[in-house]
């Protein structure tokens, strides 16, 4: 055992290097730019108090835990075959799941511009099904949006997930099934539970990189894209309006962290 | 036309380059070399405009005066946020704007004034700054841009956009794109509104909204046309050249109302050194062999008013009596207004 | 394995196979266009050409914007994984008042658009020039997000591997450093390379920061990309990405074959 203090050291030494980037590069520049939301004309009642703001956090929060939900859901059994299968080529695959990562987002929201058109594969696929209108087209939609979103950030998912559900012990899953679980309930109660933590991580990366993505809310969601970040841009670089760009972003923040701790703290306890 | 092959045949940037330089090194210039070991840093709007202005401009600017020109891609509007975020220590010299961020910036006092240039007198008064912060080196007019494949009769005026049959079949792009804006301006005026009352815009443009394709992103335009089921848009005469040029079938109209246009500018930041080259490279924008070259290649319609046009970009260019003079001033100070009420009643 | 012969294992593997195909569809679509003999991104393609491959690899910037963004990249990776994860360690193994404050802290980048940050950073910069401008500047603003992302992934990891296997090894006389080396550090591996792997790829694909921040002469390949889908979508940038996708593979296979020797 180390005693108290030295321990202390050793704890503020790690966390030395990153405090000191997070302190100079963060909190000081974001400080700087949120104390212009203050002073001047108001900004967080000029938000809070007009319900079309408030419907477009709405949307970015529902964009979050749409687009969540959709990697997550897609996301566990390709993590879970691959850290689990045998073949070499079980690393080869992964690797092919961050292809996406490797094209840029602009690039990849046009193909999507493509598949999405009224005559293009997507919803021409969909007018098949005879659920929506025969001229239905997914540009432009909450969903269109989510379908192209989760595929840009199931990648981070997936390796988020890998690298925990790695470090699970598969004998407890075995051990599991001798005590006479099921094979799908021995994965649903120790894998699941064990990797909870790849959830969690997971989970936290693809809601922040949701609520915050820019390029692909504009680009399939043209003008109906009502997102916080897309307001943030229209403020800061077309109206001009900094104060009011920063105050969204300090709302965005604090609403969005609590969101996602709030879920962490869930996550963890119940499952502990 | 002898402008298709600028696009389907990529030259060498070798070929390309020596093609376009050798007329116009001067051999007196080429004693000069007064910038000699100096370094200009400007903004772009990327793309063949780019690389066109690197041959015309630029590179020849590095021979005849010995001072390195370098360009970065960056949209108007991400171009003011950086002028503006680093006032005090500037990374760019010269900012280039399309969407009159020009304005704004001598009113933020983030400009500079330029050294007098000899092409600088040719330009027409309403097209530069009175103090001499910044002056236009090109002009895009807009108008409507369709499909003729799918419209037999062009369309003439702002009111065809609503007519039965294109219903399905409309782009606009959003209020925060300055042609976005101008239509909504234009539309008003048809409909016996004006800048000052912009009402019958918005209720024009409600009309056709609900099955229109909404974008935000110029580098959509020919994307939009080529999916097929965009016929008609407001846009620019110079993406339908393009657009034509890549194989996509797109004419442009002149509408009866006017064409509206917008400015290519060009301001120095207030606290850069360059502003003597910067100055130089602007007059290099004015010379007519470069007028005449960017409005063949690209469609931006020459400023100097020495500049023969060439007659085959004619087709889409609007004519300069057909020009509509929006009151500028007016859409500055209505902008935030505009803007929300775009997002809350038109882009649902 | 037992478990994936159930009925359960099917429908995982049926779900892994939709979304392998949700993934990579869209990449078919950017790999066909590329192909298209036609000016503007057309898909299904028309004709066929390497007309945009030759115009990729005949103008320069692309590839030296990617030798700028390699760089960029391995720098962000290297830096992220090493100040990341020592701050999981901190996080997971000391309890300390305020811990819940600071994960909060080191999410909060990945929260904010990046035009956000980037604008901060770029008046933060202009009054305190505390760095050089261009690739340095990119490099620490960059670690804003790879910290987080490195950060996230190493938490769960380093939660998941058992104390009491180290105090073991150490119980068995290894030094601590030993011990980490030997026991910890194999455990870990798994997590290292996705955390660093993530790291990599948002710096490689990061825009808006580049755009503000990075170099003007030495233009990493998105902000090239950015210029060159400016005016219309050059399907030159099909290929580029076309050609990227095409290394990554056989970067891949290289490797396996090297691991599978």
């Amino acid at each position: 055992m180390i005693e108290g203090a030295r321990r202390g050291l050793i704890a503020a030494g790690l966390l030395a290097p990153a405090a000191l980037v997070f302190a100079i590069l963060f909190v000081w520049p974001q400080l700087g730019l949120f104390l212009q939301s203050l002073g001047g004309p108001p900004t967080f009642s000029r938000f809070l108090g007009d319900s079309y703001y408030l419907g477009v956090l709405g949307n970015s929060l529902l964009l979050g835990v749409c687009v969540t939900l959709v990697t997550l859901v897609l996301g566990f059994p390709l993590a879970f075959l691959l850290a689990r299968a045998e073949t070499r080529w079980a690393g080869l695959l992964l690797l092919l799941t961050t292809f996406p990562l490797w094209v840029s987002a602009v690039v990849r929201s046009f193909a999507w511009m493509v598949l999405f058109f009224r005559s293009g594969v997507a919803s021409r696929f969909l007018q098949g099904t005879g659920l929506v209108a025969p001229d239905f087209q997914l540009i432009g939609t909450f969903a269109g949006v989510v379908i192209a979103l989760a595929q840009v950030l199931l990648p981070i998912m997936i390796v988020t997930l890998y690298a925990v559900i790695r470090g699970v012990d598969r004998d407890l899953e075995h051990a599991a099934m001798n005590l006479g679980a099921s094979p799908a309930v021995a994965l649903w109660l120790v894998t699941l539970r064990l990797a909870r933590g790849g959830v969690l991580a997971g989970s936290l990366l693809v809601f922040s990189l949701s609520v915050s993505a820019f390029a692909t809310p504009s680009l399939i969601g043209g003008a109906r894209a009502h997102f916080m970040a897309v307001t943030i841009y229209e403020q800061t670089l077309e109206l001009l309006d900094w104060p009011f760009a920063a105050a969204i972003a300090a709302i965005l923040l604090v609403i969005s962290l609590s969101v996602a701790l709030t879920y962490g703290k869930l996550l963890g306890e119940k499952t502990r | 036309m002898s402008r298709d092959g600028f696009l389907s045949r990529p030259l060498t940037r070798r070929t390309a380059l020596t093609a376009a330089t050798l007329p116009l090194l001067a051999p007196s210039a080429r004693a000069q070399q007064r910038f000699t070991g100096r370094e200009i840093v400007a903004t772009a709007f990327g793309g063949p405009s780019q690389d066109l202005i690197q041959r015309l401009v630029y590179d020849p600017i590095a021979r005849e005066t010995g001072a390195r020109g370098t360009q970065t891609p960056l949209l108007s509007a991400n171009a003011f946020a950086r002028m503006r975020a680093e006032t005090q220590a500037p990374q760019i010299d010269l900012f280039m704007y399309s969407g009159g961020q020009q304005v704004a910036a001598k009113a933020g006092d983030l400009t500079q004034k330029l050294p007098d240039a000899p092409n600088f007198a040719n330009v027409p008064a309403n097209l530069k700054d009175a103090d001499g912060q910044w002056i236009a080196w090109g002009l895009v007019t807009e108008g409507i841009l369709y499909r003729p494949d799918k419209i037999a009769t062009p369309p003439r005026s702002y009111r065809d956009f609503f007519k039965p049959e294109f219903e399905g079949h409309i782009a606009f792009p959003h209020i925060t794109n300055g042609y976005g804006t101008d239509f909504l301006v234009m539309l008003a005026k048809t409909f016996g509104g004006s800048e000052q009352n912009i009402g019958p815009g918005f209720e024009a443009l409600k009309r056709i909204s609900g099955r229109a394709n909404i974008f935000r992103s110029a580098a959509e335009v020919q994307t939009l046309f080529a999916s097929g089921d965009i016929w008609i848009m407001p846009y620019d005469g110079a993406s339908a050249m393009r657009s034509k040029a890549m194989g996509i079938p797109v004419s442009y109209a002149v509408p009866e109302e006017g064409a509206p246009y917008v400015l290519l500018t060009g301001a120095v930041a207030k606290r850069s050194r360059n502003a003597d080259i910067a100055s130089f490279v602007l007059n290099r924008h004015l010379d007519p062999e470069v007028q005449t070259a960017i409005a063949r290649e690209i469609g931006w319609a020459p400023v100097n008013t020495a500049t023969q046009l060439p007659p085959d970009v004619a087709p889409f260019m609007a004519p300069t009596d057909k020009l509509a003079n929006l009151d500028r001033d007016a859409i500055n100070a209505n902008r935030p207004a505009w803007t929300d009420r775009f997002n809350r009643e038109i882009a649902r | 394995m037992t478990s994936l012969r159930s009925p359960l294992g099917w429908v995982l593997r049926g779900m892994a196979v939709l979304g392998f195909i949700y993934l990579l569809g869209p990449l078919l679509v950017i790999v066909a266009a590329s192909f298209s003999d036609t000016g503007y991104l057309a898909f299904p393609p028309q004709g066929f050409s390497l007309r945009w491959y030759h115009a990729a690899l005949a103008d320069a910037r692309y590839l030296t914007g990617f030798f700028v963004s390699l760089r960029l990249a391995a720098m962000v990776a290297v830096l992220s994984l090493i100040i990341g994860t020592a701050a999981a360690v901190a996080l997971t193994r000391f309890a300390f008042p305020g811990s819940v404050l600071l994960e909060a802290l080191f999410l909060s980048p990945l929260v904010l658009p990046a035009l956000v940050l980037a604008v901060a950073l770029t008046l933060f910069f202009s009054a305190n020039p505390i760095a050089p401008p261009g690739m340095t500047r990119l490099v620490i603003s960059h670690l804003l997000v790879g910290v987080p992302m490195v950060l996230r992934v190493m938490l769960p990891v380093l939660r998941r591997v058992d104390p009491a296997i180290e105090e073991a090894a150490r119980n068995l006389g290894a030094s601590p450093t030993k011990a980490f080396f030997l026991v910890t550090l194999p455990v870990l591996r798994p997590g290292l390379i996705a955390a660093a792997a993530l790291a990599f790829i948002f710096s490689f694909d990061e825009v808006e920061m580049a755009l503000f921040l990075g170099s003007v002469r030495d233009a990493p390949l998105t902000v090239v990309l950015y210029g060159a889908a400016q005016m219309q979508m050059d399907p030159t940038v099909a290929a580029v990405s076309s050609l990227l996708i095409l290394l990554a593979l056989l970067l891949m296979v290289a490797q396996q074959m090297y691991a599978n020797r």
